[in-house]
């Protein structure tokens, strides 16, 4: 039993002697408490029924703003509100020029209180439209496929280059005449195939087997939005991969952003009832960007978006390589 | 010898990493063809040398020149190195292996897999290999463009003496065209395959020489190595 106290003592110690280990696995709980606190400072992301406006009036506007269990949203197509309301983005649509409340199946009585509420009493047609019942999970897919990506990126570059540097790797390859360019592009290559071939299959069962409808334009956008947006990230791993110097400690930090990146990219629920900060933040997360995109072209059919959000992608991917650039050291003395 | 015939020379080389003087004050001059073995301790400064000698980081104080001219742009292709650990991808192959630095020097990877006598081996995965089979790979990888130097950081540090003995040959056929500077522990092998050995202690160069020399001059090389790298050291310089 010596042996085991042994062996316990030095397996505690190996954990807490490490500073940086220590901190990350006493202080992260901790910092994921803080931070959901801070997230759903003003509820859970659902307690606020999401309502579409097609058309305007300032009477109801104002009215609604001043409801505090919906959250409103404006929109000058009835079409691409729908879309919403079948993805479950949208729990009613309000169109003010035919008096008329959309809803699904599951929100009948709901959208009997809002005509009540918008046009008074006996005013307005409530409309029970069929809403898959996979609503839910087409607004989640994109939000799947963005963290995926995000991981990929993270590891695929962040994780490796520590891992390639630790070994020694790097430097035996700065022995030879082979650029570094080159091997990272290898890295970026690989990291990409893999991702596009992962970015399939999810989609392949979603249409498969979870009612996403297939249409090719959209999937074809989803791979083009993924590679731009892996690559984004691929030069966030890469970024890290220049100041964290343990692969150890490399898998601890991509857990602490993976973390809030999942909790304010709209992965998983809008991030519209934030705090406001934290709104900002996510606002202008690359993540977010990313999913924002990926949820218009593959759940809304929605093309409007894309080339400003390409070009912001674009524009990180562009900047954490120039940072990695200038930071990254392959080998030292 | 001519100022042509410089390969890699040290004028007072000093670097430091924290309060540690890896090396303090080094000066070598490296010529010619042959097999330089650079002897000494653990902490001694060969691995740090050898280092700044790939280009790898800037000497505190000093200069580094190599081929008679500075070290950036570093004249890779002139130059092959075997590391002191020497990592390979998970389930990457003696043939995959070959290819990669096949590619990067623009040599048939079939040449590499010949040099190190693994030709039927070429779908073994590399994690495989025994130290000797494996340390005989790296060696032909990184020479195989034919570099007029070649930095082997404790090639035989692992291998048996069979092993041992077979790389020592290799190394030997190495130096017949160019340069090879090898750091050892291993002293039996210094005499055997070195044409010249340097002795390194705290970061400094205690004497260079041939080894028949030194010998002579000591009795026998560990002899030479305790006196020359023992703390009490008084004596150093170039071995007549």
């Amino acid at each position: 039993m010596k042996a085991v106290w042994i062996l316990f003592r030095i397996r505690v110690l190996e954990v807490v002697r490490r500073p940086s280990g220590a901190f990350w696995f006493y202080a992260l709980p901790l910092i994921l408490l803080g931070l959901s606190a801070f997230v759903f400072a003003h509820g859970h992301p659902f307690e606020r029924r999401p309502v579409g406006i097609v058309g305007y009036d300032a009477d109801v506007l104002e009215k609604l703003a001043h409801t505090p269990d919906v959250r409103v949203s404006e929109w000058k197509s009835a079409v691409n509100a729908e879309r919403r309301l079948r993805a479950r983005s949208l729990s009613a649509v309000v169109e003010l020029e035919s008096r008329r409340v959309r809803v699904g199946p599951r929100d009948r009585l709901f959208g009997i209180g809002l005509a009540h509420e918008v046009f008074g009493e006996g005013k307005g047609q409530v409309e029970v439209i069929d809403v898959p019942e996979s609503g839910y999970t087409s607004f989640l897919l994109p939000g799947i496929l963005g963290q995926a990506i995000v991981i990929a990126g993270l590891f695929g570059m962040g994780y490796a280059m520590v891992r390639y540097r630790q070994s020694l790797f790097l430097k035996k390859l700065r022995t030879t005449p082979l650029a570094p360019w080159k091997f990272v592009l290898a890295q970026v290559m690989a990291r990409l195939v893999l991702v596009q071939g992962q970015l399939l299959l999810v989609l392949g069962v979603a249409h498969a087997f979870l009612s996403i409808p297939f249409v090719w334009t959209h999937d074809l956008a989803v791979l083009g939005i993924g590679t731009l947006g892996l690559v984004t990230f691929l030069g966030v791993g890469f970024v890290l991969a220049s100041f964290v110097k343990t692969d150890g400690i490399v898998v601890d930090v991509i857990n602490a952003v993976s973390i809030p990146i999942a909790l304010l990219s709209e992965m998983f629920f809008t991030v519209d009832d934030l705090p406001a900060p934290l709104r900002f933040v996510a606002a202008n997360l690359p993540s977010t960007t990313l999913v924002r995109l990926l949820r218009e072209v593959l759940v809304y059919g929605d093309f409007q978006g894309v080339p400003e959000g390409c070009a912001v992608l674009a524009a990180w991917a562009l900047f954490t390589f120039a940072v990695a650039a200038r930071t990254f050291r392959f080998a030292s003395a | 010898m001519s100022k042509a015939a410089e390969v890699l020379v040290f004028e007072g080389v000093h670097k430091r990493f924290g309060d540690v003087d890896a090396l303090a004050g080094v000066d070598l001059v490296l010529e010619g063809r042959g097999v330089f073995g650079i002897l000494g301790p653990n902490g001694a400064g060969k691995t740090t040398l050898l280092d700044l000698a790939l280009g790898f980081g800037d000497a505190d104080r000093g200069t580094v020149r190599l081929f008679g001219g500075a070290l950036t742009p570093y004249p890779r292709a002139r130059v092959g190195a075997v590391l002191q650990r020497e990592f390979v991808m998970d389930g990457i192959t003696v043939g995959e292996y070959a290819e990669l630095f096949g590619a990067i020097y623009g040599v048939a990877y079939a040449s590499i897999l010949r040099k190190a006598a693994l030709e039927p081996r070429s779908k073994t995965e590399l994690s495989r290999l025994s130290g000797g089979e494996a340390a005989r790979l790296f060696v032909a990888a990184a020479t195989a463009h034919g570099p007029d130097l070649v930095l082997l950081d404790e090639p035989t540090a692992a291998l048996d003496p069979q092993n041992k003995e077979r790389m020592g040959d290799e190394l030997r056929a190495l130096g017949e065209r160019a340069l090879v500077v090898v750091t050892t522990h291993d002293l039996e092998e210094a005499t055997r395959i070195c044409d010249r050995v340097a002795f390194m202690a705290f970061g400094q160069v205690r004497a260079t020489g041939e080894p028949k020399a030194l010998v002579e001059r000591w009795g026998t090389l560990r002899d030479a190595f305790f006196g020359l790298v023992g703390k009490t050291l008084t004596r150093g310089g170039e071995i007549e």
